[in-house]
C-alpha cells in the first residue's frame, strides 16, 4: 500500500475512533448499525474542529499537526473512561447477521454504486465552479502556506474578487486540507466516505421503522436521488451539511422519544457539525428545535427540556461563531460582505421565493426522483384513510426546514432559488424518505410483508 | 417497530428477491421511458464511468484528469502563462468575451479559477476596476486563435477594451 493510501486509512480510522469516543463519553447508547456511521461523520467533524483549533493557537497546518490534533481529540474522551467503556460495551461482539437473498441483492446494488462513487471521488479533480473558486482554492494554499489565512486572502490578483465562496464552508475546506496534507493534491475522496456513511445511517433509520425489503428499496431511492447522486462524489459542502443536519434531526427525534439528555447532546453535536459545514444552518437548527420545543418541555420537564434545547442552539451557535466571528474578526485579513447581502424581510418576496421554489425546485422529479411526490402521496393517503398523520414531529421538522430555506432565500440576496435552495433540499430529502417509511400506509405494508414472509396470517 | 425474525431462505423470500430485482431493473433500466428520472441520472453519473473504467484508469496523471474535466479552461491559462513576460500584468477579459469562442463557459476569465489552474500570476480581473489600469498585457481571442497583445503591438488596445466593455460592461 502506498504511504498516502496508508495515511488516508489511518486518518479515517482515527476519525472513526474520535466519533466513537465522543458518543461514548456522552453516554448515549446506540445500536451498532447506527453508531458506526454516526461516529465516522462526527469524528470527521471533530477532527476538522481540532485542526482548526490548532491553527487558532498559532500552530501551522502540516501532516504532523493533523495527526497530533487527531490523536489528542481521540484521547480526550478517555477522561470519562468508565462511561465510554459502558456505552461502547458490545461494540466488538460478533455480529449476528442473518441476511436473506433480497438483502444481499440490495446490499450488492448499493455496494456497486458506493464503489463507483468512491472511484469517481478519487479519480476526478474538483469540478464545480464554487468549489474551485472557494473551498479547494483556499485549501490548496492553506496546505501549502501552513495557514488558512493564506495568500488567497492577500494576493492582489484575487483578494478583491473572492465573493462568498471561500467563506462559508470550513468543514469541507478543512477536509480538503487534510486530503492534501495526506498527499492527495486534487482528490475529494472524503466526499464519498461522507456519502456512504450517510447512506448507512439512513438505512439504519429506515430499518428501525420498516421491513428490511422496504427499507432497502427506500434506501435505493434515496441513494439514486438524481440531484444528490452527483454530489456524493463531487466536492461541495451541501451533501455533508445535509448529512449532519438530517442526522441531528433523526437523533433529536429519537432522544425525545427516549427522553434521553445524552441523546440530545449527540444531536447537538450533529447540528454543530451542520453549522460548521454551512453558514446559514443555525437558522434552520433554531426553527427545528423551536418546533420541537413544546414536546421537549412536555417529555423532559421545563428545566431539563430548556437546558437541552438551549444546549443544541448553543453548540450550533458556537460552531458558527468560531468560524464566522472569531476567525473572521481576529485571524482573517479579509471578511465576506455577508452583512451587505442581508435584506429586510418582505412578505411579497417571501411568497415569490416559495412559489419559484415549488415550481422550479421542489416539485421537480428530475431533481428528486419520486421522493417528494411519494412523500406527499403517503401523507395525503394517511390523512384520508387513517385520519391521522404518522410521525408528526418529523413532518414538523420538514416544514420547519422548508420555512428556514424560504427565509434564507428571502433575506439573503446571494441565495438563488435554483442553486442555493436546490442544494438546501438535500437536507429535506432524507427526512422525507424516512417519513415515507414511517407513514401508516408503509407501516401496514411492512407488517403485512413480515407476516406473509413468515407464512402467517396478517 | 421491532424487527421480526425472517426465514433466511424460503420460497417467499425467493419471490421477494425476484421482486427486488425487478424493481431495481425497472429503476435503472430504460423500460419506463421519460417517466423514470432515475434511469438517466444513474446512467450519466454511474454507468457512464463503469463503461469507461478501464480506459479511464489508464490515464493516471493529474494534469490529464484535470484536462478531461476542464478542457480549454485549463489549456488557455496554461498557454497564457507560458507566453507571459516578467514585466507583464495580464488583464483577464470579461467572461462574455471568452464565451464567444468556447463551447463551455469561459471560467478561466475568473481570477480564482485562473489561479486554481496555474497558481498565482500577475493578473487583473476585468471586474477589478480599481486595478484594471495597472494591466499592460491583454488577451485577444479569435476563432481557434489566442494571443497576448501589448501596447505598441499590432492590435489596437483601445478597440479591444471597447469590445471588453461592450460585452462585459463597465464592471
Amino acid at each position: 500500500m502506498k504511504s498516502d493510501a496508508l495515511l488516508l486509512v489511518v486518518t479515517l480510522l482515527m476519525q472513526w475512533v474520535i466519533g466513537l469516543g465522543a458518543v461514548g463519553a456522552i453516554g448515549y447508547r446506540l445500536e451498532r448499525k447506527t453508531l458506526l456511521p454516526l461516529s465516522l461523520l462526527l469524528g470527521m467533524f471533530l477532527h476538522s474542529l481540532s485542526l482548526f483549533g490548532a491553527q487558532l493557537a498559532g500552530i501551522p497546518l502540516s501532516l504532523q499537526t493533523m495527526l497530533v490534533s487527531g490523536t489528542v481529540t481521540m484521547l480526550l474522551p478517555l477522561v470519562r473512561f468508565s462511561t465510554v467503556r459502558a456505552t461502547l460495551a458490545g461494540l466488538f461482539d460478533v455480529p449476528r447477521i442473518r441476511p436473506t437473498l433480497y438483502d444481499v441483492v440490495i446490499a450488492g446494488f448499493v455496494g456497486y454504486v458506493g464503489y463507483m462513487v468512491v472511484w469517481a471521488s478519487w479519480y476526478w479533480p474538483v469540478t464545480p465552479f464554487d468549489a474551485m473558486a472557494g473551498i479547494d482554492l483556499v485549501a490548496r494554499y492553506a496546505a501549502k502556506d501552513g495557514m488558512i489565512a493564506n495568500q488567497v486572502f492577500t494576493d492582489p490578483s484575487v483578494r478583491g474578487m473572492l465573493s462568498n465562496q471561500p467563506f462559508y464552508a470550513p468543514f469541507a475546506m478543512l477536509m480538503q486540507v487534510m486530503m492534501k496534507l495526506i498527499g492527495y493534491p486534487y482528490t475529494q475522496i472524503w466526499v464519498s466516505i461522507v456519502a456512504i456513511s450517510f447512506w448507512w445511517f439512513v438505512w439504519s433509520a429506515l430499518r428501525r421503522v420498516v421491513h428490511p425489503l422496504l427499507a432497502g428499496v427506500l434506501l435505493v431511492l434515496f441513494v439514486l436521488t438524481p440531484e444528490m447522486l452527483g454530489y456524493s462524489y463531487i466536492l461541495q459542502t451541501d451533501f455533508a451539511n445535509a448529512a449532519f443536519f438530517s442526522i441531528g434531526c433523526f437523533i433529536l427525534l429519537r432522544a425525545i422519544d427516549e427522553v434521553s439528555l445524552p441523546g440530545m447532546a449527540v444531536a447537538a453535536l450533529a447540528f454543530a457539525g451542520a453549522c460548521w459545514s454551512r453558514t446559514e444552518t443555525p437558522l434552520l437548527v433554531v426553527l427545528v428545535v423551536g418546533m420541537c420545543l413544546p414536546r421537549i418541555l412536555r417529555e423532559f420537564g421545563a428545566v431539563k427540556g430548556l437546558a437541552g434545547s438551549l444546549g443544541i442552539v448553543a453548540a450550533s451557535s458556537t460552531a458558527f461563531a468560531l468560524w464566522n466571528i472569531v476567525f473572521f474578526n481576529w485571524y482573517l485579513p479579509q471578511r465576506p460582505s455577508t452583512a451587505e447581502q442581508l435584506r429586510g424581510f418582505d412578505l411579497g418576496r417571501f411568497a415569490e421565493v416559495v412559489g419559484s421554489s415549488w415550481t422550479s425546485v421542489i416539485s421537480s422529479t428530475e431533481l428528486w426522483g419520486w421522493a417528494v411526490w411519494l412523500f406527499l402521496g403517503v401523507l395525503i393517503v394517511d390523512a384520508i384513510i387513517n385520519r391521522r398523520i404518522a410521525q408528526p414531529m418529523l413532518i414538523g421538522m420538514i416544514i420547519a426546514t422548508f420555512l428556514g430555506l424560504f427565509l434564507v432565500g428571502t433575506i439573503f440576496s446571494a441565495a438563488i432559488v435554483e442553486q442555493t435552495l436546490r442544494r438546501g433540499m438535500f437536507k429535506v430529502i432524507p427526512l422525507m424518505i424516512v417519513a415515507i417509511a414511517g407513514s401508516g400506509l408503509v407501516s401496514s405494508a411492512s407488517s403485512t410483508l413480515y407476516s406473509w414472509e413468515a407464512g402467517r396470517r396478517s | 417497530m421491532t424487527a421480526e425474525p425472517r426465514p433466511v431462505f424460503s420460497v417467499r423470500g425467493l419471490i421477494l428477491t425476484a421482486a427486488v430485482i425487478a424493481v431495481l431493473t425497472l429503476l435503472v433500466g430504460p423500460y419506463l421511458g421519460e417517466a423514470n428520472p432515475y434511469a438517466s441520472s444513474f446512467h450519466a453519473r454511474i454507468e457512464l464511468y463503469r463503461e469507461k473504467l478501464d480506459s479511464l484508469n489508464r490515464i493516471r496523471g493529474w494534469r490529464d484528469r484535470i484536462y478531461m474535466r476542464h478542457m480549454a479552461n485549463l489549456e488557455i491559462p496554461e498557454y497564457l502563462v507560458s507566453k507571459l513576460r516578467p514585466t507583464d500584468t495580464l488583464l483577464l477579459p470579461p467572461i462574455e468575451y471568452g464565451n464567444q469562442f468556447m463551447a463551455t463557459k469561459a471560467f478561466w476569465t475568473d481570477p480564482r479559477i485562473f489561479t486554481w489552474m496555474v497558481g498565482f500570476q500577475p493578473i487583473v480581473a476585468w471586474r477589478d476596476t480599481s486595478r484594471r489600469n495597472s494591466a499592460n498585457a491583454y488577451v485577444v481571442l479569435e476563432a481557434n486563435t489566442i494571443w497576448i497583445t501589448r501596447p505598441g503591438g499590432s492590435t489596437n488596445i483601445d478597440s479591444l477594451l471597447a469590445v471588453y466593455e461592450k460585452l462585459g460592461g463597465g464592471k
